[in-house]
């Protein structure tokens, strides 16, 4: 158990040694002068700031010193400062982590309500099916800036029901939520359905209807709790990509949070701010798929080590 | 936005597609309008995409304008038309780049040295740990905006998805037992991998490609959206739709044409790269 | 509805004792039908049958003959897409027909018992073994849920399963075979039913449990409960069974008292399947009926009607079952049924049959005396016709083994990181033109040493040597020359095919390895290697996916003689085979071995096939070899327990003695 422990530690920090190698890699490979990057495009500093800064960067140094600077700056929690806005990454991200969080959470919640009742209803029956196939297929196939601007014209400009703009209460977060939600629903009930049609398949879930259980009891008591290994792996893949969705959604809904502010960083060159970013989304990725290993273990005592 | 990479996060098995065959045709006819548009717009307008009209400005949708007028005057039909070639280049260029190089690293990391695929898989993880959208973001920010950039960090962000899954495909047939016969046989390695790990293995990714086609596509737009894809006036589908939403409340036909365009497109792209997969799994005896 | 039936019923095999309480299950005239599209697939066709208490009937038939469908309608569970109609179908006297979804789950695992194949699939793998075993004492109401857990234990001891407090926390996978399916048998029988179908209860399992599983169904039958058995080997049932119906083609073909069934068949089907039994023939005789011998199951008809090929794997092997084992889409083989009961209305058995004449092939026969048939006949003089009487090869020591292998050892890491040995200092050979068999059970270590002596599995210690030059531990390049000198045939040949390929492709490939150019020049080597595996040229034209079983087998075994190699390795080649089919290949193979002075290595865990083809036997157990000896001598007088027991375990058809004839 120790061991399985200890390797999950060692993957889990492959990979966000991989990320920061991967940022570190980034800056290297901007053409330029890096000073100038850092700086951002539209600061004239004087020849006596950059030389600081170089000094400062270790720029002059050899590339496996600056490196190891680099990673030594991340382990103590210090990514930078952003060029244009002049103030630590990592109080920024924290700032807007919580909007966003918000919208991941609420939209997720929702995708997986609505994936479970869809696929639950519909999987192994025929004439559900059709209907399930359809509006899955057009979900998934949704661009969600263009569903995000559908249900603001619809819900926003039309009828009124929510704000256009902002990012405070409830109201404000239902489209969005939406929005984000609607494509992954559709991409989660498509995955829980075959699961559940597999498990159907299955000798065990004829065994249990020779029992004398019903349709709806072999679902929720036998079959359903297969179908979540599946589910669970694409749910946490997902949750993790909620990340790059917020963008998105965020832009198009002039949001507050994470996803606003990348797309701020990008559009300034803030390297700074895009590398903290990537190393966040890269935590996430490590956290969500340590939860995602527990559940697997609670659900299917196949997986357990030994 | 997480329709952003099915090819890696949906394990294709069997999606089942059992609703008869006239979504496949219905699907196919989109996509061959669809192509037209993009070949020969010419043909479907006689108006300019770009030419401005102010005193024919936000026009509703009729007859004179199909799809009504933007806030310079010009014909959103004829726009949403000429811009089928822009929005789909983008899309295709960025799967043919990132299907060929996924397929290289997959299967380098199948036949190659051990400590190759080591590495080239570690890698391939750790990019996969990343939201496609923010790799691509990355990326955009090194290489800078427009709309070749924009091709290539598409790819780059779609590459480490199709190299797991070639991977994949490639470890299957070659712990099959047809290539363990040809082994007996006593063929050589290479005679092996181009007689049956290739061929069996680049089928499947194909048929993926298509579906990962319309990820493309809608990531392309996505962030031609953002602003940093092609640049207005062109009449690409995202920029479109980015114009087009500062006038939502007075001109809802600026918000949903050029968006319904790219849906449509993406779902019969959806529809006929699933039937193929589906015909795909009922062929191969796994 | 009951009564009326009556006199159709009388048509079955009727006990004596008249006037008695209702037979516990009475089926007559059922027939099922499934529509799939614009296809229809007569699964079930005429068939009555009926069961008393503590009595075994057995059905039996290959893949696809319409048992489990049977077994199935009695439950209820042969989904939205089958049409069911029966005369009667009276479970104590209680129609079933009339039985709405709430009316059948009343009786199912109530009052009727389902057991099904392999209990590893069978019981659900995410819940305990106690969970299990309880759901249907809960769901009729029958216990409290605190008082359940007591229930389990009583239950697990009532099955023979040691430590039940323990077992029944467990999951499926943490038990072995023999105990999983005891477990199995405990959740059918919880709730006390009178009725127990059994689904090929022990296909899975290997001999020694397999018999283990019987005396525990034999005990319920004491106890009072009516068994109905499903199983596609005649065999096996001989254990438990008091009368036997044999299936084919949706139709009872024959049914009668087990011991008469099965010492004097009168259908020429069931002669068939009994002549297919390895272990009830002597050795050098054919196990394939003449047509199927002469015809090589040339015309298509012959080996095309047989089915697609079962795997043993997990969920399969249950005829119809794999695939319909989809709760609610149960629906037999469309490939089988489709084509066996065709729109014609003559007997489906026609096709395969060395007696067929017009009439067959026109009119469905009307049973008479237990027989469907036009053209019932006698059994036929079993081993009087064995006139290639097994002339014992006798190899001289002198003779250099083409095989040694020495001390060979072989570990392998679990997914959980603890290492286990596969293969621990095994030692064999094999001389030029013989015959050695390998026996053990699943996990005997039988498939390593196969792959060792391929050259496919490199041994952590020992040497396997090939022809005197080391052939283990040399460099991939030094053996590729070599290789085409020792060839395989596998369980599953159709995974041993390139997908794309046709028949002329995979032939032509390996024809080409041995000098063979140009393409008129291959096809005709490929045509000249299916005929000698009794195949017509015409195969070549066709995919392996598009063929049957047993053909697939043929083209496997074709393309490892293309080479002309000196070895040739059979593992378990005919396991995922229906036994008539099974004979067809055995006999194939025992057939090429001596025109072409082959030396075989043959792997199986089955004692009746390994009698029936080896010159020299070895048994293995637990990665080890137990016993090695000359044939006739091991089964005769084995040396060690182990190779007793095993013996011992295997089923044998009543009259027939000993395994060895």
């Amino acid at each position: 158990m120790i061991a399985v422990l200890i390797r999950r530690a060692a993957s889990a920090l492959a990979v966000l040694l991989g990320a920061a190698t991967l940022a570190f890699a980034a800056l290297e490979l901007i053409p330029g002068d890096k000073v100038a990057a850092l700086l951002g495009p539209a600061t004239s500093a004087s020849e006596q700031v950059k030389a600081q800064i170089r000094a400062e960067y270790g720029f002059d140094r050899p590339i496996v010193v600056q490196y190891l600077h680099y990673l030594g700056r991340l382990v103590r929690g210090d990514l930078g400062d952003s060029y244009q806005l002049s103030r630590p990454v990592a109080g920024l991200l924290a700032e807007q982590l919580w909007p966003t969080a918000q919208l991941a959470l609420a939209a997720i919640a929702l995708a997986v309500a609505l994936a479970v009742l869809s696929a639950v209803v519909t999987a192994g029956r025929r004439a559900g099916r059709a209907v399930a196939t359809a509006w899955e297929l057009a979900a998934v196939s949704l661009p969600s800036f263009w569903l995000g601007i559908l249900l603001l014209t619809v819900f926003s400009f039309q009828l009124g029901m929510f704000p256009v703009v902002g990012g405070e209460g409830i109201s404000a977060l239902v489209l969005p939520a939406v929005t984000l939600a609607l494509p992954i629903a559709g991409m989660l009930a498509q995955v829980l359905r075959e699961g559940l049609e597999a498990a159907l398949a299955q000798p065990f879930a004829v065994t249990a209807r020779a029992r004398g259980l019903s349709h709806t009891a072999v679902r929720v008591r036998h079959t359903l709790r297969h179908a979540t290994v599946p589910l669970a792996t694409l749910t946490g893949w997902l949750t993790g990509s909620l990340l790059g969705g917020a963008v998105l959604v965020e832009t198009v809904f002039g949001r507050p949070g994470v996803g606003a502010l990348t797309l701020q960083a990008v559009s300034n060159k803030d390297m700074p701010v895009v590398i903290g970013v990537v190393l966040l989304s890269a935590v996430v990725f490590v956290v969500i798929s340590a939860v995602v290993d527990a559940l697997y273990a609670v659900v299917d005592p196949r997986l357990k080590a030994g | 936005m997480t329709t952003f990479s099915p090819a890696r996060a949906v394990p294709v098995r069997r999606v089942q597609w059992r609703a008869g065959r006239l979504p496949e045709v219905a699907a196919w006819a989109v996509l061959v309008v669809v192509a037209a548009f993009a070949v020969a717009p010419g043909l479907f307008s006689d108006l300019s995409p770009i030419a401005i009209d102010p005193a024919g400005a936000m026009r509703g949708p009729g007859a004179a304008h199909w799809f009504g007028t933007d806030q310079l005057g010009r014909d959103q039909f004829t726009r949403v038309v000429h811009g089928t070639r822009p929005s789909l280049l983008i899309g295709l260029g960025a799967t043919v780049l990132a299907v060929a190089g996924g397929a290289l690293i997959g299967l380098l990391a199948v036949v190659g040295m051990r400590y190759a695929e080591q590495v080239l898989m570690r890698l391939v993880d750790i990019l996969l740990s990343l939201p496609t959208m923010l790799l691509a973001l990355l990326v955009i920010t090194v290489l800078g905006e427009g709309s070749g950039n924009v091709m290539f960090a598409i790819a780059i962000a779609f590459i480490p998805g199709y190299a797991r899954i070639v991977r994949a495909e490639a470890l299957v047939v070659v712990r099959s037992g047809y290539v363990e016969a040809a082994r007996a046989l006593g063929l050589r390695q290479s005679v092996l991998v181009v007689r049956h790990v290739l061929p069996n293995a680049l089928g499947p990714l194909l048929v993926l490609a298509t579906v990962g086609f319309g990820t493309a596509l809608i990531a392309a737009s996505g962030l031609s959206f953002l602003g940093f894809g092609a640049e207005p006036p062109s009449p690409e589908w995202g920029v479109m739709l980015s114009e087009g939403r500062n006038y939502l409340s007075t001109a809802w036909w600026l918000g949903v044409f050029p968006g319904g365009a790219m849906t449509l497109t993406v779902i019969a792209v959806n529809i006929v790269g699933r039937a193929a997969q589906n015909r795909f799994t009922r062929r191969a005896p796994r | 509805m009951t009564p009326a039936a009556d006199s159709s019923v009388k048509s079955e095999v009727r006990r004596s004792t008249a006037g008695h309480p209702p037979d516990l299950l009475v089926v007559d005239g059922l027939s099922v039908t499934f529509r799939t599209g614009r296809e229809e697939v007569r699964a079930v066709r005429n068939v009555s049958f009926s069961l008393e208490r503590g009595e075994c009937l057995a059905i039996v038939g290959e893949s696809g003959s319409g048992k489990s469908v049977t077994a199935r309608t009695l439950v209820g569970l042969t989904g939205a897409k089958a049409h069911v109609t029966a005369r009667a179908l009276t479970f104590e006297g209680h129609d079933l027909t009339t039985l709405d979804e709430r009316g059948w789950r009343a009786v199912r695992g109530r009052r009727i018992g389902l057991v099904l194949q392999d209990a590893l699939v069978s019981l659900d793998p995410l819940r305990t073994v106690g969970a299990e075993i309880a759901e249907p004492l809960l769901t009729h109401g029958l216990t409290r849920r605190g008082e359940a857990a007591r229930r389990v234990l009583g239950l697990l001891g009532d099955v023979g399963v040691p430590d039940p407090a323990r077992r029944a926390r467990q999951h499926p996978h943490q038990l072995s075979g023999g105990l999983r399916q005891r477990a199995l048998i405990a959740s059918a029988i919880a709730a006390g039913p009178d009725l127990v179908i059994a689904d090929e209860p022990t296909t899975a399992l290997d001999v020694t449990v397999q018999a283990q599983i019987f005396d525990l169904l034999g005990r319920l039958k004491d106890r009072g409960a009516g068994v109905l058995l499903i199983s596609h080997d005649l065999a096996v049932v001989a254990r438990l069974a008091d009368r036997v119906a044999v299936m084919y083609g949706g139709l009872i073909v024959e049914h009668g008292p087990a011991r008469e069934v099965l010492t004097s068949p009168r259908h020429p089907y069931t002669q068939a399947l009994l002549a297919a039994v390895p272990s009830a023939r002597p050795r050098g005789t054919p196990l394939s009926t003449p047509v199927a011998r002469v015809t090589g199951g040339a015309p298509p008809s012959s080996d095309d009607a047989e089915g697609t090929s079962r795997s043993r794997g997990a969920f399969a092997g249950a005829g119809a079952s794999p695939a319909s084992a989809g709760g609610e889409g149960a629906s037999p083989d469309p490939a089988v049924g489709g084509r066996v009961v065709g729109v014609h209305g003559g007997c489906p058995y026609a096709a395969r049959c060395p007696l067929a004449d017009d009439t067959c092939r026109d009119h469905l026969p009307s049973e008479r005396q237990g027989v469907s048939c036009h053209h019932p006949g006698l059994p036929p003089g079993a081993p009087a016709q064995a006139t290639a009487v097994a002339v014992p090869r006798v190899v001289p020591d002198a003779v250099v083994p083409l095989i040694e292998v020495h001390g060979v050892g072989k570990r392998f890491r679990s997914p959980d990181g603890t290492w286990h040995t596969a293969v621990d200092g095994v030692s064999l050979h094999l001389h030029p033109g013989e015959t050695l068999g390998v026996v053990g059970e699943s996990g005997s270590g039988k498939t390593t040493v196969a792959r060792m002596v391929l050259g496919l599995v490199e041994p952590d210690q020992g040497t396997v040597l090939f022809d005197g030059h080391l052939w283990s531990g040399v460099r991939e390049r030094v053996r590729r020359t070599r290789r085409t000198r020792i060839q395989a045939v596998y369980q599953d040949p159709l995974s041993s095919f390139d997908p794309r390929h046709t028949v002329e492709r995979l032939l032509g490939d390996a024809v080409a390895r041995t000098g063979t150019r140009g393409r008129a020049a291959k096809r005709a080597r490929a045509a000249a290697l299916l005929d000698q595996v009794g195949l017509p040229a015409a195969t070549l034209a066709r995919r392996p996916r598009d063929l049957s079983g047993g053909q697939r087998q043929r083209v496997a075994i074709a393309r490892a003689l293309a080479p002309a190699p000196d070895v040739l390795v059979c593992d378990e080649p005919v396991s995922a085979l229906d036994v008539s089919i099974q004979a067809q290949i055995l006999d194939l193979l025992v057939a090429l071995q001596r025109d072409l002075g082959l030396a075989m290595l043959f792997i199986s865990h089955d004692l009746g096939v390994i009698h029936h083809v080896s010159d020299r036997v070895v048994v293995m157990k637990d990665g080890k070899v137990v016993e090695t000896g000359e044939v006739e001598k091991l089964f005769r007088d084995p040396a060690q327990p182990y190779t007793k027991e095993l013996l011992a375990a295997v089923p044998v058809l009543p009259g027939v003695r000993e395994v060895a004839g």
